[in-house]
């Protein structure tokens, strides 16, 4: 390490604290790059927090649908899809079996695949081979089966000479007495779409599932919709606490989509949302007094006839100003239009069959979209303008609020549904880019809604 | 939560009184450092509005780290601005030696006879910008930010031997300025004693 130098310990010592002041000109150009670099950082930030909120929504939204609409079984579809290896077990106890039991079927033709010298196992495993349904290769497997204890009764041969119909087998089960194993027969696959059929080899009984139900005809009949609905709406707000010079009603419609399971619901959409506002603008100005006409020049033509100089005199109009700046508000009309995007959710805590009774709360995300001028009071058009200043601050692009309210459902039919819900909704933030002396609004408002079931 | 962090995240609002006080708590330590890198006034000027508005862009991922730590943090960033505008500003190297370093005494390190009560901070903070702009980088990166010689060389493109020749010459030279500078102060007549 190097050995400080004094010098290096007197400027360090010495220069530790010092500031300079920057002239007034530049702090106040550089407060105002640092407000724009801040609101610009906060806008940035907001729409990524946006973005990822509505990822996420949709991403939830998305899961939510697909678990619920699939009622949850995706494991047992998984298995009653894994029909690629039906697997069938033969059932043996050897104080169950019927011992004088025979093979009933012995007028088939035998095409000998297993080791074994079991007639009963050649039996079973060319009945098996020779079945219409099944591939010609399927294996036998008898585990530790002896032969006396290959038991097959009418049922199994029935499935073995092709009686039952072709989705009725899926599974038999049971295991052996002496050493717990399982013969089985595994096979290849099978269409078994409608029903399955568990027989047992010893008791013959049969129990059957049913596994998936034949979908009714229509595209919203299919399950991704089941609980699914779209509501049209359409909302006035009244605001408090906001700018008294904007428009304290605001109109909103739009398009909603609902998912209902079990009383709970979560709801999304998009509608739009105009408001009105005045925004006021400072200017200073001449007024306009009137035009004048300035000499430019003259010009002497030699008049030949009268033998003299006549002069053409060139003009300009000049518009003549008051000296003293006045100073005006000028107000202009303008109209806003927002996105609104809501995650709402809800539960009915009444739910007969002619009305239901809920909460809701959720949260609702509003997007500028568009501001236009409506009109002003303030021609400018002959008075000369020095100076404008914005009074009114310019609107966020962006703000967030928090609602919540009561629905009331009342069924019109099976699938229509008139929805009145009065909500109570927050501000989080003033709809103002400087929300100086303007508070967090408030506001009430009536969603009503027409909503149409997708499913039953 | 200390008053560091309460600024901050005032800042963060854009409360336009957070962000005054920010300004006049930092800008003229700011406006210090770049100054010892870039002495013209405007220039500095403009970096620290670049560097401010760089700040405001990134204070939100500001890992606060304790008490000085925002400060540490303005201070690289108009570091580093500084020394992009001299790289762009000397186009090619920075590094320049002054005619007369002949007669610079590069041996004179051992002299301890320095006070910092000798001279005011403003003289020596106009001593070291009065530096040739080589000098005065090297200078002010070891000194002050206290960076090694590999790492200036690195951040600087030089030679590790470049950067500590530099450092050498611009210590004979601000000694050499402080010793005239005293010499002329103790010419001066001194009234009212």
């Amino acid at each position: 390490m190097e050995a400080k130098d004094p010098l290096d310990q007197l400027l360090d010592g010495a220069m530790q604290g010092h500031s300079i002041t920057p002239s007034a000109t530049s702090k106040n150009e550089h407060l105002d790059a640092m407000r724009n670099a801040i609101m610009i950082a906060n806008k940035k930030h907001y729409y990524k927090r946006l973005g990822l909120t509505l990822f996420s929504i949709a991403a939830a939204i998305t899961a939510l649908l697909l678990f619920l609409t699939n009622e949850g079984e995706f494991l047992k579809k998984e298995t009653s899809s894994s029909s690629v290896n039906k697997e069938i077990t033969i059932e043996k106890k050897s104080s169950d079996l019927p011992k004088t039991d025979p093979l009933k079927s012995t007028n088939l033709n035998l095409s000998i695949e297993d080791r074994s010298n079991s007639s009963k196992t050649k039996n079973l495993n060319n009945l098996m081979t020779n079945h219409p349904l099944l591939h010609h290769d399927t294996p036998v497997n008898k585990g530790n089966l002896s032969d006396d204890e290959i038991n097959l009764d009418d049922e199994m041969l029935d499935f073995a000479q092709g009686k039952l119909r072709p989705n009725d087998i899926l599974s038999l089960t049971g295991t052996d007495s002496h050493n717990k194993n399982l013969a089985s027969i595994t096979f290849p696959p099978l269409n078994l779409e409608k029903r399955k059929t568990h027989l047992n080899l010893l008791t013959g009984a049969r129990k059957e599932d049913t596994v998936n139900k034949v979908a009714p005809k229509g595209f919203f009949h299919n399950k991704p919709f089941k609980g699914l609905s779209i509501a049209v709406e359409y909302s006035p707000e009244y605001i408090f606490n906001g700018n008294q010079e904007a428009d304290q009603l605001i109109h909103s419609g739009g398009l909603t989509f609902e998912y209902k399971r079990k009383g709970y619901s979560i709801r999304t959409g998009l509608s739009l949302s105009v408001t009105g506002d005045i925004m006021r603008e400072s200017i200073d100005y001449k007024s306009y007094l009137g035009t004048t006409k300035i000499l430019d020049s003259v010009q002497f033509e030699w008049d030949a006839d009268h033998r003299k100089l006549t002069p053409v005199f060139y003009y300009t109009d000049q518009r003549i100003f008051e000296d003293q700046i006045s100073t005006a508000v000028l107000k202009t009309k303008m109209r806003y239009t927002y996105l609104q995007i809501p995650i709402v959710l809800g539960y009915d805590f009444i739910s007969k069959k002619e009305y239901s009774l809920g909460f809701r709360t959720g949260a609702l995300c509003q997007i500028l979209l568009k501001s236009e001028q409506i009109s002003t009071d303030y021609s400018v058009e002959n008075d000369l303008i020095i100076n404008m200043s914005q009074v009114t601050p310019d609107r966020l692009k962006l703000h967030w609020e928090a609602l919540g309210g009561i629905n009331l459902g009342i069924r019109l039919s099976d699938r229509f549904k008139l929805e009145l819900e009065p909500q109570v909704r927050y501000y989080f933030n003033s709809v103002y880019e400087k929300s100086d002396g303007i508070d967090k609004p408030w506001s009430l408002s009536l969603r009503t809604a027409i909503t149409y079931k997708l499913s039953h | 939560m200390t008053e560091e962090q309460d600024l901050i995240k005032a800042c963060l609002k854009g409360d336009s009184k957070a962000l005054e006080s920010f300004y006049d708590r930092y800008a003229p330590v700011l406006l210090s450092t770049c100054m010892r890198y870039v002495p013209v006034r405007v220039d500095a000027e403009d970096l620290l509005q670049e560097a401010l508005i760089k700040i405001m862009s990134n204070l939100r991922n500001f890992d606060f780290r304790g008490k000085g730590s925002i400060e540490a943090w303005m201070k690289r960033i108009i570091v580093n601005l500084s020394l992009n505008f001299l790289r762009n500003k000397a186009s090619k190297n920075i590094f320049i030696y002054v005619e007369n370093e002949a007669l610079l005494d590069l041996n004179d390190t051992k002299e301890t006879d320095f006070e910092a009560t000798d001279l005011s901070l403003d003289e020596i903070h106009r001593l070291i910008g009065e530096l040739p702009i080589g000098y005065r980088t090297v200078l002010n990166l070891y000194v002050f930010e206290k960076y090694s010689h590999l790492e200036i060389a690195t951040m600087l493109g030089c030679s590790e031997g470049n950067s500590k020749s530099q450092l050498l010459r611009a210590r004979a030279l601000l000694k050499k300025q402080i010793k005239e500078l005293r010499t002329q102060k103790e010419a001066l007549p001194v009234y009212g004693s």
